[in-house]
């Protein structure tokens, strides 16, 4: 009678220890879920924002200026375009008339200005999302 | 008759009950955290790829505006400055027997190549662009841009092509002979990642309704002039018209990493 309450007990315990510490790796995974959660709404207005902005710089509506927004902070560097690499290689077309010109401009690229957008979580300075464009001619 | 068990015996079965139940309800407790962890990681990846997605997106258009540029650039100081040797009985012959969308494809592909360094769409690979069915000059150019995790490579077309209406006139009001060629613009981007992946395609087009043009003036002279005047433009005008994008056209073929 007596062993067998010792091993009723025993067993007991053993059940609860392995119910607290599941319970315990739930009750985190629920607590990162949520947080998960809330970084997914936060990267979901990001993602939104540089949509929004990316947008505007393409369709020739302006650069969007660095500020915060809500929670997140927009941070917008910009510099020259660079000449691309022509593509294919060159030698291009060679037009037919007599002294003709075969010259293909790439001096107006460096007008365009390649904007860069980074959005930040105001709070934590995590980067949320972040994208590089052109503006247009 | 009354049933007889061993001493002991219910308390072992219910704590084994208990061992079982315990055991139970940890596996689906084990479940659903793996569960939440599964749907918290796969959703942080779909969060992630859609904002690289914009980011890509962004790249395409910085590539289509860059080629654009230089597209523009070149018809301005190449193409309109050489279009000024084109003869008015060329003009003439070519604007009049553009009579179908394919005569007027043609006549607008050997303005594009005769006059000026743009490749005609049909020297770019089938596999590359689906141009092959549309008749035009080209210029292509490819540069990197910063994305996500690195640099990311992009490749674009820009051309000149032929709108689907009107087809190309030639008109005499006795002082002043005219041709005008409807254009329409047709470009492409593609963008792959800092490891070479494939991430999207980018089209640029006219609306079919806003043509741009590409006007070429002479001047009426008496038919025993010969003179260059006569026979040469007095006015060459190309005007590109605005463009609209469409993304991940499902028409456009995948161009290889440059």
């Amino acid at each position: 009678m007596r062993r067998h309450r010792g091993f009723s007990l025993l067993e007991a315990v053993v059940a609860i220890a392995l119910l607290a510490v599941i319970a315990t790796v739930t009750a985190e995974a629920f607590g990162t879920s949520a947080q998960a959660g809330m970084r997914m709404v936060l990267g979901g207005q990001a993602r939104r924002l540089l949509e929004q902005d990316m947008e505007q710089i393409r369709s020739g509506l302006g650069v969007p200026a660095t500020g915060a927004v809500g929670p997140l902070t927009v941070t917008v560097s910009q510099q020259a375009a660079a000449v691309p690499t022509l593509s294919p290689p060159l030698p291009l077309n060679t037009p037919s008339c007599p002294g003709c010109s075969s010259a293909v401009t790439t001096s107006g690229v460096t007008a365009l200005t390649q904007v860069t957008i980074t959005i930040t979580d105001t709070a934590d300075g995590t980067v949320l999302a972040s994208g590089t464009t052109i503006t247009p001619p | 008759m009354a049933r007889s068990w061993p001493a002991g015996r219910p308390l072992r079965r219910r704590s084994g009950q208990a061992l079982v139940a315990a055991l139970v309800a940890a596996a689906i407790l084990l479940f659903l955290a793996a569960g939440l962890t599964s749907l918290m990681v796969e959703s942080g990846d779909a969060d992630q790829s859609a904002r690289t997605q914009v980011s890509v997106l962004g790249i395409a258009a910085g590539g289509l505006n860059i080629t654009l540029r230089m597209l523009s650039d070149t018809v301005a100081n190449t193409l309109t400055e050489n279009l000024y040797q084109l003869p008015r009985a060329t003009a003439q012959g070519e604007a009049r027997g553009a009579t179908s969308f394919g005569a007027a494809q043609a006549a607008l592909t050997a303005l594009l190549t005769n006059y000026g360094p743009l490749v005609p769409s049909a020297a770019f690979p089938e596999t590359a662009t689906n141009a092959g069915t549309q008749s035009g000059g080209y210029l292509g150019g490819t540069g990197t841009l910063p994305g996500p995790g690195g640099a990311y490579t992009w490749l674009a077309y820009v051309g000149i092509v032929t709108p689907p209406a009107p087809l190309p006139a030639w008109r005499d009001d006795g002082t002043n002979a005219t041709v005008t060629v409807p254009i329409a613009l047709l470009g492409y981007a593609w963008v792959w990642s800092p490891a070479g992946a494939y991430l999207g395609e980018m089209t640029l087009y006219s609306a079919p309704t806003t043509p741009g043009t590409l006007v070429v003036t002479y001047t009426d002279c008496p038919a025993y002039f010969t003179v260059n005047a006569c026979t040469n433009p007095t006015a060459v005008s190309i005007s590109l018209p605005p463009g609209e994008i469409a993304l991940n056209d499902v028409n456009v073929a995948i161009a290889v990493h440059p």
